[in-house]
């Protein structure tokens, strides 16, 4: 409520002040250039505090009218303009994650799941530039789990090497669910917001070519 | 009757002349280095795994050792963990008599360095020596924690024009009212070049403030939790397109949920400058569901359409090329002005990115496998045009 108040009343003294510099007008505008002016020098003095982002022109087209993505919205009872699809809808061409960040979910990930893609070299490049964007900080550029987080001691505890043979002889579904849902210890945690579903495939199929002959 | 009209359209003026984004400026207090939070929070965490809290042990400690503040009866302990391996700490601090006994070195010179007065033996299990040497590895990092980590050593703001303005306009009443009234120099073309400079001086000031305004160059502003780009950035180069990952398909570059924190905060609960406290409001955020306000910095005026995933997707444009070395700051500054002439600087010198399957119908692709032309810039296929971005 509060910001409607305020466009209104930024509209209300707009319409008045273009109203009063009409009526007023030469000697009138040259009064309130001036004043513009001295206004435009002291605009300076924001800028010596780093936490003004300073003054703008005649802003009625600066801030948007309507809510943005990020923008807090008093229509949504927890004020977000971001909304979560209502409960019990799928959105259009996504197909819901059935399987529990367990052990037997990830068995069971692991023997339904089928790698839609078929490994190409594109595929593959592209998939370097995602694992090493979205892996490779943790899990090393090579793989064998020594990236940076791991080798500036900032990871207390080791992160599994993706070129040994604990990862290599899972079935791909398994190291998607992981990608998906997380490791069944907590200790890696779900990219399944960061990383689209075909990404996830195009990973699993780097770690499973690319790395392990490299 | 004039002078009202003027005063009263002067005061209309300065209540349109709003503040350009102060709605969504949120400020904390930038003091909150709070210490004994930390301990209280570590205490808390380990009287839920029944045992006795680190800081509480750490009192029979404390008769002897001290942390950072040197040699008492026994050597500071800071850093220890860094000069022994946590299996000798243990066993030391359970029993180093037993320990000094069995003939080993490094204890064996402790005992002889401390004028040979034994520590007593603790009655702590396992968990509990190690959460008390993790206790004083984190006191120890606090000593040398940086309370202005988030400081930059460079500020594109502009400097103000508020003193050459006034300067400028004094130079110019003196010229006239010498001029007129006071006569004291005797040359008249002095005074014409005073109010000459004067012009120029303050002119100058109004069309750079004018220049200025709205561009919000080189603004800083402390946000809600102490984040600092230089240490996820710079020193764990983490990329930047791992948190914000909807640069490559949308309008905005998103903004990280702190779910997305949590993939590495889970395991790291202590930070090197601000200890648990600025991560604790991640976990805080994470488990209410009410989001972390960040203080947006880059904003375009409405009137503008600008996407990220045409530039960095399609163009292939670094992110460093609009927001500058963000890898080297601490709070994040806006370094780019903003304005339409950067736009458009850009537009004229950029090169299209012809590996996109979209440009395949474009005439200047064929000249370009032709070999008639080498390259083609945004300008040339209508990255100037006006309602590329203004509809």
């Amino acid at each position: 409520m509060k910001t409607e108040q305020l466009r209104s009343e930024k509209k209300k003294t707009l319409k008045l002040f273009n109203a009063r510099i009409f009526m007023q007008k030469k000697s009138g505008n040259i009064i309130s250039l001036a004043t513009f002016f001295i206004l435009l020098i002291f605009s300076g003095c924001s800028r010596e505090n780093r936490n003004h982002p300073g003054y703008t022109y005649l802003n009625d087209m600066t801030p948007s009218e309507a809510y943005e993505y990020y923008s807090s919205n008093p229509n949504f009872a927890d004020g977000k303009t971001a909304q979560p699809p209502v409960a019990g809808t799928i959105p259009r061409g996504a197909i819901p994650y059935q399987y529990p960040r367990t052990d037997a979910g990830q068995k069971q990930a692991g023997a339904e799941l089928k790698n839609p893609l078929s490994v190409s070299n594109e595929d593959l490049e592209m998939a370097k530039e995602i694992f090493e964007i979205n892996c490779a900080m943790c899990h090393g550029e090579t793989g064998k789990g020594d990236g940076r987080l791991v080798t500036s001691g900032k990871f207390a505890t080791e992160v599994t090497p993706l070129v040994d043979e604990f990862v290599q002889n899972k079935p791909d579904g398994e190291i998607f669910h992981v990608i998906t849902m997380g490791s069944v210890s907590g200790f890696m945690g779900s990219h399944s917001a960061q990383i689209k579903p075909d990404d996830r495939w195009r990973i699993v199929c780097y770690i499973k070519n690319k790395l392990k002959t490299d | 009757m004039k002078f009202i009209i003027s005063l009263i359209a002067f005061f209309l003026f300065t209540t349109s002349y709003v503040e350009a984004k102060s709605e969504t400026v949120l400020t904390r207090d930038s003091s909150a280095l709070v210490e004994n939070q930390v301990t209280l929070d570590t205490a808390k965490q380990n009287a839920k795994r029944s045992m006795r809290s680190p800081a509480e042990l750490f009192k029979s400690c404390a008769r002897c050792h001290s942390i950072g503040r040197g040699k008492l009866i026994g050597p500071d302990l800071a850093g220890v963990s860094a000069r022994h391996s946590g299996e000798w700490l243990i066993k030391f601090i359970q029993a180093s008599d037993s320990l000094i006994a069995s003939g080993d070195t490094a204890a064996k010179r402790l005992y002889e360095e401390n004028e040979k007065l034994p520590m007593p033996r603790h009655d702590y299990s396992n968990d509990e020596a190690k959460s008390l040497i993790d206790y004083i590895f984190f006191e120890t990092r606090k000593l040398e924690a940086d309370p202005n980590f988030l400081d930059n050593d460079f500020s594109f703001a502009h400097p103000s024009n508020t003193w050459p303005f006034i300067i400028g306009v004094l130079f110019i009443l003196f010229g006239i009212i010498d001029w007129a009234f006071l006569k004291l120099i005797r040359f008249k073309f002095i005074h014409i070049i005073l109010i000459l400079a004067g012009l120029a001086i303050s002119g100058k000031a109004v069309t750079e403030e004018a220049i200025y305004m709205g561009r919000s160059q080189g603004f800083e502003p402390d946000q809600p939790i102490k984040f600092s780009h230089r240490i996820h950035a710079g020193d764990n180069e983490i990329d930047c397109q791992y948190c914000h990952t909807g640069s490559m398909e949308s309008r905005n570059s998103s903004i990280p949920p702190a779910s997305l924190c949590l993939n590495c905060h889970n395991v790291i609960r202590n930070g090197p400058n601000t200890g648990e406290v600025e991560i604790n409001k991640i976990h805080e955020a994470f488990e209410s569901g009410v989001p972390i306000e960040w203080v947006r910095v880059h904003s375009l005026p409405d009137y503008v359409f600008f996407s990220h995933a045409q530039h960095v997707n399609v163009g292939k444009v670094e992110c460093k090329e609009c927001h500058g070395e963000v890898e080297k700051m601490g709070r994040i500054q806006q370094v780019s002005d903003l304005s339409m002439g950067w736009c458009i600087d850009c537009h004229r010198t950029q090169k299209v990115q012809f590996d996109n399957e979209y440009y395949l119908s474009y005439k200047q692709h064929e000249d370009i496998l032709s070999g008639k032309i080498s390259e083609v810039t945004v300008e040339e296929i209508g990255g100037l045009n006006c309602q590329k971005c203004h509809y």
